[in-house]
């Protein structure tokens, strides 16, 4: 931008790190911070957002792509889902599968999954593949880091543990190894609509048993939700497709669906039970690499 | 040269693909001021006071007006959500949003009625007069020969022949089932937009309008104006309608019209897509109680119909014609020697409703299609030999006509969906969470509006330019559909030259030429396009006298073929060098009517797959079987019939316009679902059946129209032969299927 | 609201921005919240960049923001300064146009017309980008679009045929 252009304070747009925790420890009330935008415009038009100003972090290269290293993946905050599935591959399998069905082309181009992360609304189809790796959220603001466990970063509905002044940096989970598979499995009125609902599921097996097992939910609850009656139901059993069924059958003590557009409670928890078992199926063939 | 029944590409097909092509909202006058309103967000409700006096103050603001200030017949009740409280113009759009978010209205909330049912008792609010005339098309005097239909009717039709009580009692099957269809937008991409400006005392619209004339003689009266104080221009790209866009909306034309003559400026108002859903048309969410009677072999002994439509808070005409769809198209489609009807339909302060594909048809044939195959499938009885039983063929006459019927494709449409059927549909029976399903779905539709008072006429110009092009003046508006490439190659086709040649235009709103009628009711190719082809084939003649003349031969040794005149002599020159640069300029006007209205037929094969997981429906075959008469250019013919498969798919499975208390509650299209490729079928295909149809040009008939009505039963018949339940009250969602497959 | 006006009004956040449009540069003043779309419009006479919705579902404003296909009215303009945008005016140079452009005429995959830039913005992007073209894949990519006259069949057509002009079978993306 050349010196007589008029610049403003509504939207601007740092390009380094130190910039944009600068711009946040001095940002005024009602500062809102922006990536792709695809959200935040429709809250804006609907009136549920007035942000003063935006900042725009994705001119910042350090919080965008991903890196692999140690077995440690770690994806920047300004990531879009399209790089994320151009980079990821099938070992990845849940969060692939999540990407692939989130709304469309020309929004995962923009989308970010720090955005998602940030906004932590459990209807938005990345967050429970996260929640089944493990992942963890790195936060900072101009003095300190932290890294902060992704199930405790997200406290509520659309509510973080995000302070004043911090940005979500980036966020991380192990790299699966060859006898770990994932799977993540939506139901939605239209293809590429909201979640009735979404289940994850991450699975390791030695030999024919099942040694680890995350299962998580999308769209069941006021924040992703983990299935550990289901969890503890398969751990340690043999993964067939009775053991899987019989073990989905404790669901419903874990979720708590309310009816909506989309359905009702007792239907949603039908729906949770039949796909949270395709879901382990698909998972554990990965697994075991059968498919 | 042979160019009709050839897939001649689109004459438009470049200005629309590189973003060239300028439509109604692209448009922009010299000096010109932007519209908005401000709606209610109340069903009924009495306007006690508008104060402008804020938003008049916004800088930018040329004028603002309340309702009761509109030009047209506006008192100061609001009848619907989305109804018009006020208005204003201004220099830009968002200064025009900002200055409606400053005015502040007084409403009085009115008792407000939802239930057309409720509507028509004597204790309920009254909405409107009975047979309020506000100058709508087709009004017309009724008599209600029913005392429990008091209050709220704008329209009344019975019809009765035979005996249907006695056909009933000797019949071996009797089912009675009420059928509701949902309230579907077509969701028009472009949403409306109108321009008007007023020369002296003159109005001037500037709107894609499927019916100029018609609408010219609405507003007149509405507004209180002279017919010649109308003019209505179509955009030189019209917008895509599907009925919707055919007649004039209150809260746009008469709007933009009282701002532009406050203002003495250009005035622009274009719908956001809430207008969209809540102040232009929804189908009409109608009931259907149909009675029905079979004999052991599946012969219809007799059908009662009692037709109630939702007709929303204004009067547009198009209430009767549901009515006279519902009354006549079943017995276009079955022998029906014992009928009974009764339809109504209803003032409610629910959405306005207007038009849509299959204006009544589609809900009609939903509603019979579903019933017939339900008393098939409960008496054991083959589907589809059911409905072969009953088909209407050549030659039968109809109880409500003295015509009968010239041209019937369908046995062939039903024997050749059928055999593609088989090849198409999955024969897979193994996968465990998936149960598959197949279903039938007829429909008899006309072509035209013959049955008009004074029946269908129009009227064209064609001229053979110096510059060796032809142009066509026609009333024919291309929504999209094609009928400018159609009449193109009609023309091409009659004088023997390459359609690139030939330019069809939508006549001047001045011109002398007779139509009153523009692009609906599937009429464009049927009676406009006979039209073009009589003056070709005059104007063919003119050429060749003019070409005689010249070259100094008689008439009778030239003849005009591929672009060249030939004579006798087995001389052969171009057209355009012999009578290109004559003058006077070789034209002719010519004209073609028609009192019948032929029915275009189709046969819907669908299979669905159902996820017994969740319930999901995948429709995975479709098989569309339609008896065109001609295919003047198949490829646009099929276009038409898969375009109506999505709109099918949606009434069936996905889209409903969901009101609490007249209160929309997905008015947007986040919500409101308009579906994608992937919900579309996985494989489709389009069977042409060509019947050849003497009255039409060529033996072709309507196309747009008659492909819509048959997908929705055929796919909602597929779903109750995969689960063993009917459903009734579309769209089906999908906890309604998991719940039918666990029973 | 109107149906292509701003999410704010008032004049006081107004900034100047500047990027290139259609291999131009230009620059515009400007409410940085603003819907690009409604800017490329307005300001710039951009018509062929279409308006549907407000809800990001349609795709009818679709544009390339750096090379990639994004809905125009879910950015707000202020994202844009410094950065290339594409619209369906700038697709191709002079007279020429886009393979994908002449297979929609082709495949009759045009009615109405109103969607047709939108799915070629899309298209152009996907066919760019795409190792393998079939059609449930194309199903896959082009569900930001809505098309409400062809049901689609025909323009799944016209991407079979873009792809097969090109070679069909693309190389991976790098």
């Amino acid at each position: 931008m050349t010196s007589n252009q008029r610049s403003s304070d509504k939207y601007i747009r740092p390009e380094s790190l130190e910039e944009t925790l600068q711009l946040l420890a001095n940002s005024p009330t009602g500062a809102k911070v922006i990536a792709g935008g695809q959200s935040l415009m429709l809250f804006m038009r609907q009136g549920l957002l007035d942000p003063s100003q935006l900042i725009d972090i994705t001119g910042v290269g350090r919080l965008a792509g991903i890196e692999i290293n140690d077995g440690t993946v770690t994806i920047g905050a300004t990531t879009s889902y399209q790089q994320i599935e151009s980079r990821l591959d099938e070992q990845f399998g849940a969060v692939l599968d999540a990407v692939k069905v989130i709304a469309d082309r020309q929004v995962r181009n923009l989308g970010t999954i720090g955005g998602a992360v940030a906004r932590a609304d459990p209807a938005l189809d990345i967050l429970a593949p996260l929640y089944c790796l493990g992942a963890s959220v790195t936060v900072r603001d101009i003095e300190r880091r932290r890294v902060i466990p992704i199930d405790e970063f997200i406290q509520g509905y659309m509510d973080t543990a995000l302070r004043d002044g911090e940005l979500l940096q980036t966020i991380s989970f192990d790299v699966p190894s060859s006898e770990e598979g994932s799977a993540y499995v939506k139901h939605a009125k239209i293809a590429g609509g909201w979640a009735t609902v979404g289940t994850a599921s991450s699975v390791s097996i030695n030999g024919d048993r099942v040694e680890s097992l995350q299962v998580a939910l999308s769209a069941v609850g006021d924040t992703i939700v983990r299935a550990t009656s289901v969890e503890d139901a398969l751990i340690g059993a043999v993964g067939s497709p009775e053991n899987v069924g019989d073990a989905v059958e404790n669901l419903g003590e874990d979720i708590d669906p309310i009816e909506d557009i989309s359905g009702s409670a007792s239907y949603k928890r039908s729906v949770a039970k039949n796909l949270t078992q395709r879901c382990i199926q698909t998972a554990l063939s990965r697994a075991v690499g059968t498919t | 040269m042979v160019v009709i029944g050839t897939s001649t590409e689109k004459t438009d097909s470049n200005l629309k693909a590189t973003g060239d092509a300028v439509y109604g909202s692209d448009l922009h006058r010299e000096n010109q001021l932007y519209g908005a309103l401000l709606r209610s967000n109340q069903p009924h409700a009495r306007v006690e006071s508008v104060s402008l006096d804020e938003a008049l103050t916004v800088d930018g603001v040329v004028t603002g007006i309340g309702r009761n200030d509109l030009l047209g017949q506006f008192d100061d009740r609001v009848y619907h959500y989305g109804d018009v409280i006020a208005a204003v113009a201004a220099e830009t759009p968002d200064i025009a949003d900002e200055a409606v978010r400053a005015i502040t209205a007084n409403l009085s909330p009115l008792e407000s009625v939802h239930d057309p049912f409720d509507a028509l008792s004597a204790d309920a609010v009254q909405v409107q007069e009975n047979n309020l005339d506000q100058h709508q098309p087709r009004h017309h005097d009724i008599t209600v020969d029913n005392d429990d239909f008091v209050l709220n009717i704008d329209d009344y039709h019975t019809q009765e022949f035979g005996d249907v009580d006695h056909a009933l009692q000797k019949s071996e099957y009797v089912l009675r089932e009420r059928y509701v269809n949902p309230r579907v937008n077509p969701c028009n991409l472009d949403t409306h937009c109108c321009i008007a400006e007023w020369e002296e005392d003159v109005l001037i619209l500037t709107e894609s309008v499927g019916l100029p004339r018609e609408a010219e003689k609405f507003l007149a009266g509405f507004l209180g104006l002279r017919d010649e104080q109308i003019t209505v221009k179509v955009p030189p790209t019209a917008s895509s309608s599907f009925g919707a866009r055919s007649l004039p909306k209150p809260s746009l034309e008469p709007v933009a019209a009282t701002l532009a003559k406050e203002t003495g400026r250009p005035v622009k108002l274009w719908f956001d897509r809430e207008a969209e859903f809540t102040a232009t048309d929804n189908r009409h969410k109608t009931y259907y109680d149909v009675e029905m009677g079979l004999t052991d072999d599946g012969v219809i002994t007799g059908l009662r119909l009692g037709v109630v439509a939702d007709t929303g808070p204004y009067p547009n005409g198009v209430g009767h014609i549901v009515l006279m769809n519902s009354r006549d198209r079943p017995l276009d489609l079955y022998k029906i020697d014992n009928y009974e009807y009764e339809g109504v339909s209803v003032f409610t302060n629910n959405l306005p409703s207007g038009e849509y594909r299959g204006i009544g048809s589609t809900q009609l044939m939903y509603a019979l299609d579903s019933h017939i195959d339900e008393m098939a499938r409960q008496a054991g009885l083959d589907p589809i030999a059911v409905r072969d039983a009953n088909f209407v063929e050549e030659g039968y006459t109809p109880a409500y006509t003295d015509n009968p019927i010239g041209s019937c494709g369908l046995a062939e449409c039903l024997e050749r969906a059928q055999l593609r059927f088989d090849e198409l549909r999955s024969h897979d029976a193994n996968d465990r969470d998936i149960v598959r399903g197949w279903g039938v779905g007829a429909n008899a539709h006309t072509t035209g509006l013959g049955h008009e008072e004074g029946g269908d006429a129009t009227e064209v110009e064609i001229r053979f330019e110096p510059s060796g092009e032809v142009q066509i003046y026609a009333a024919a508006i291309d929504h999209g559909q094609g009928s400018d490439t159609v009449l193109g190659q009609i023309a091409a086709e009659e004088l023997g030259i390459n359609p690139d040649i030939v330019t069809v235009n939508r006549f001047a709103p001045d011109s002398d030429l007779e139509d009153d009628y523009g692009s609906v009711a599937s009429r464009s190719t049927y009676i406009i396009g006979a039209a073009v082809r009589n003056g070709a084939r005059k104007l063919k003649r003119l050429l060749r006298e003019r070409a005689a003349e010249r070259i100094g031969v008689d008439v009778s040794e030239v003849n005009i073929d591929g672009g060249s005149v030939a004579t006798t002599s087995g001389e052969r020159r171009p057209l355009s060098k012999i009578v290109g640069d004559s003058e006077p300029v070789i034209q002719t006007t010519a004209s073609a009517e028609s009192n019948l209205t032929p029915s275009a037929y189709a046969i819907d094969f669908a299979e669905v797959e159902v996820d017994t997981a969740t319930g999901t429906v995948n429709v995975s075959t479709f098989v569309a079987a339609q008896d065109v008469g001609f295919a003047i250019n198949p490829k646009m013919v099929e276009g038409q019939i898969e375009g109506s498969i999505l709109h099918g798919i949606e009434f069936a499975l996905y889209s409903e316009v969901q009101l609490d208390q007249g209160t929309p509650q997905n008015a947007n299209l986040a919500e409101y679902p308009v579906i994608s490729p992937l919900e579309m079928p996985d494989s489709v295909e389009c069977v042409l059946v060509e019947s050849n149809e003497e009255t039409g040009p060529y033996g072709a008939k309507g196309v747009g129209t008659p492909s819509t009505p048959a997908v929705a039963p055929a796919i909602l018949n597929a779903i109750r032969d995969a689960t063993g339940e009917r459903f009734t009250r579309p769209p089906v969602s999908h906890e309604a299927v998991y719940r039918a497959v666990q029973d | 609201m109107y149906p292509d006006g701003a999410i704010e009004g008032g004049g006081d956040h107004m900034m100047d921005l500047s990027f290139t449009l259609d291999g131009e540069d230009v620059s515009v003043t400007v409410d940085p919240a603003k819907p690009l779309r409604d800017v490329l419009r307005e300001d710039f006479d951009k018509t062929g960049v279409k308006v549907g919705c407000l809800s990001g579902r349609c795709g009818v404003c679709t544009v390339h923001l750096d090379a990639h296909a994004i809905k125009s009215c879910l950015v707000p303009v202020g994202k844009v300064q410094g950065r290339t945008i594409t619209t369906i005016h700038g697709l191709t140079e002079g007279d020429d146009i886009h393979e994908l452009q002449r297979a929609f005429g082709e495949a009759f995959a045009i009615q109405c017309g109103y969607c047709t830039p939108g799915f070629i913005m899309t298209g152009v992007e996907y066919l760019t980008e795409a190792d393998m073209v079939d059609r449930d894949d194309i199903k896959y990519a082009l569900k930001g679009n809505v098309c409400r006259c062809t049901g689609y069949e025909k323009i799944i057509d016209a991407f079979e045929k873009a792809a097969g002009i090109s070679g069909g079978t693309r190389q991976p993306d790098d």
